[in-house]
């Protein structure tokens, strides 16, 4: 007698729709308003964060098992007899870890480890019996991942911050040594005049 | 009736009764035995966790243990009337326009000033050299320096970048102070304060 199990587990997990929303750092003060004067003010952040994640996994066991019952016979007795049957049991029995991480936005494929060989059972004696049939089991278990974190929604830039060095020191000097110059210059000035006047 | 008819009758009376009582015997001899099924069916369970949401703050201190910085951090802004950006010579900045220092993705862009108070000696960084960034909200985000890239100052992609947490810290360098060095800090750990 053959048993054949076919354990087909498909499972599919969904997730969408998950927000996330960033603290808003826009603000505006609106000063020296004079008489008459209509001022209006209007931050709007909007932060946006879609994470869909569709995982399916499909997890074939198959299990093949025979048991073959023994006979038994009873003839020629005078006074009778029996002859009584025995037993043939099959049993195994299996079981199937599915993991799937689901990480921001990015599905995770995660391969489905191949099913564990099933453990044999074992048949035999005399009479007529029937196997056990096998037992399988899947077991998804996902593991959740971290939602996406938004960008802020603002103008976007043309160009870097502008970080040069701008010390006082510096400034100072440069302010200084244009002075120099500037005086150093005159006094050629002056005594190339006094020269072509002389 | 005759009486030998009478006698026939109860003759295969009994032997009805006699062969009903063997039958019942060897019925109860012979039994089949009871063939044990067990659960057949596949067994399959399913749990749905959702995605747990992502720690993430501004940055309001940065600290640099090797170069001994240990800087306030606001948050800077871009005016796109002029293309500037604010800053000035007492602190850092958190460029406003990138993400928010977070451990999920994306880019996190602090600048400062090339000089003496604020990040002059970023030059001086050494590979896995760490990085602090506490954040408003009450958390340490600690990173390790990876890479330094020197790009022009119209090279905006830091902003467009999304892959994982990464902290970025600005400064100017060049004769002119004409380029803008990008410091690449990779995210390892998080503590709540």
């Amino acid at each position: 007698m053959k048993k054949l199990l076919l354990g087909l587990a498909i499972a599919t997990l969904s997730l969408s729709g998950t927000s996330a929303s960033v603290g808003a750092t826009d603000s505006c003060t609106i000063s020296n308003t004079g008489p008459d004067s209509t001022n209006s003010c209007v931050v709007k952040e909007d932060f946006t964060c879609k994470v869909e994640n569709d995982n399916k996994f499909t997890v074939i066991n198959k299990n093949n098992q025979e048991a073959t019952s023994g006979s038994a016979a009873v003839s020629g007795n005078t006074t009778g007899g029996s002859a009584t049957s025995g037993s043939a049991t099959n049993s195994n029995g299996t079981v199937i870890d599915v993991t799937i991480t689901n990480s921001g936005c990015v599905v995770a494929a995660v391969t489905p480890p191949a099913p564990v060989t099933p453990v044999g059972g074992s048949g035999g004696g005399s009479g007529g019996g029937q196997p056990v049939s096998g037992m399988g089991a899947a077991q998804p278990r996902p593991v959740g991942g971290m939602g996406a974190v938004a960008a802020p929604q603002k103008a976007a830039p043309t160009m870097l911050p502008d970080t040069s060095a701008t010390s006082t020191i510096g400034i100072t000097a440069g302010l200084v040594a244009l002075l120099a110059a500037a005086i150093v210059g005159s006094r050629f000035a002056v005594g190339a005049y006094s020269n072509i006047k002389s | 009736m005759s009486k030998s008819t009478d006698s026939k009758a109860q003759f295969y009376g009994l032997v009805g009764l006699l062969n009903i009582a063997v039958g019942v015997m060897f019925y109860t001899i012979n039994i089949t035995p009871t063939p044990v099924l067990a659960n057949s069916a596949p067994h399959i369970q399913s749990t749905v966790i959702k995605p747990a949401p992502a720690t993430q703050g501004l940055p309001v201190r940065v600290v640099i243990p090797s170069l001994s910085l240990d800087l306030p951090v606001a948050v800077g802004t871009y005016n796109t009337d002029d293309g500037s950006w604010t800053v000035d010579n007492t602190k850092a900045y958190y460029a406003d326009v990138s993400m928010p220092i977070n451990n999920a993705n994306g880019t996190t862009l602090i600048y400062g000033h090339a000089q003496a108070t604020i990040f002059e000696t970023l030059p001086q960084i050494q590979p896995q050299a760490d990085v602090i960034v506490y954040t408003d909200n009450g958390y340490a985000f600690h990173y390790t320096y990876t890479t330094v890239q020197e790009v022009a100052p119209t090279d905006v992609s830091v902003f467009t970048s999304n892959g994982p947490p990464k902290l970025v810290l600005q400064t100017c360098v060049g004769a002119y102070s004409e380029r803008r060095a990008l410091y690449s800090f990779r995210l390892v750990a998080i503590d709540a304060l």
